[in-house]
């Protein structure tokens, strides 16, 4: 029997299955697409922000492709005051720090040594009212793609 | 691709609204400005690259369960701390 109970579900199965997701608060459009990634444009973005820091953003035009992601303020204690003035103005030019319905999200990785990492370097921007969304390149060259997140907490993790 | 000689202060348009000026050239480096309508994104090519192979990196599904259990394992410890700390402040 292929059922599988509670007790065996894996995590491929409830990530498949949704059974574990957080709901959708948006569907989103990225109209130029992600950088290097042009063909992925039309995404639901899934998490309850207010209560957890950690979302998802999944992909409607390539199932193999999912996000998770953080808003900024989370992933990188300090959020917006941590950016140069061009990187904040650029970031406020979209609404982030502006409009509470926008957002900045950091995507998370995990690194080769199992550390949770942000990508504070091409933060994905999100009008929660208009669904349109753009990944952006900051200008700040100490900025990172993987920068560690909870360096502490995710020690040990598998 | 176009190969143009320039010297300091000399200029390349590209189209009507930018415009690109040698600034200076010391050693291997050379400063450039840029001139260029505001929606015109401008980007330094290798964080571009460095932003697209994170993005390949950090959506394939395939990896996404070492990721999510990761992730569960780095919020459940931050959790349990948060929880002692509030134990200790009361």
């Amino acid at each position: 029997m292929d059922m599988l109970t509670t007790q065996e579900a894996t995590p491929e199965a409830a990530i498949s299955t949704n059974e574990m997701l957080p709901p959708v608060i948006a569907r989103v459009s990225f109209a130029s697409g992600l950088i290097g990634c042009a063909q992925w444009k039309n995404f639901e973005l899934r998490g309850a922000f207010d209560r957890e820091p950690v979302g998802l953003l999944t992909s409607i035009d390539d199932p193999d492709r999912m996000f998770f992601v953080s808003p900024i303020e989370y992933a990188a204690p300090g959020g917006l005051l941590r950016f140069n003035n061009e990187d904040t103005r650029m970031l406020r030019q979209y609404g982030v720090g502006v409009r509470d319905d926008v957002l900045a999200l950091a995507t998370l990785n995990v690194d080769d040594d199992g550390n949770l990492t942000a990508n504070l370097l091409g933060p994905l921007v999100v009008d929660l009212s208009t669904g349109e969304a753009r990944q952006t390149v900051l200008t700040d060259v100490t900025l990172s793609t993987r920068h560690r997140v909870l360096a502490e907490l995710s020690d040990g993790a598998d | 691709m176009l190969v143009l000689a320039r010297k300091t202060d000399q200029a390349i348009l590209l189209g009507d609204g930018i415009r690109i000026v040698i600034l200076g050239v010391s050693g291997d480096r050379v400063r450039i400005g840029i001139e260029a309508p505001r929606e015109v994104p401008i980007l330094r090519q290798e964080l571009r690259d460095a932003v697209e192979e994170a993005n390949l990196d950090a959506s394939d599904t395939k990896s996404a369960v070492h990721r999510w259990n990761t992730l569960q394992a780095a919020l459940g410890k931050h959790r349990d701390s948060d929880s002692d700390a509030s134990e200790r402040a009361a």
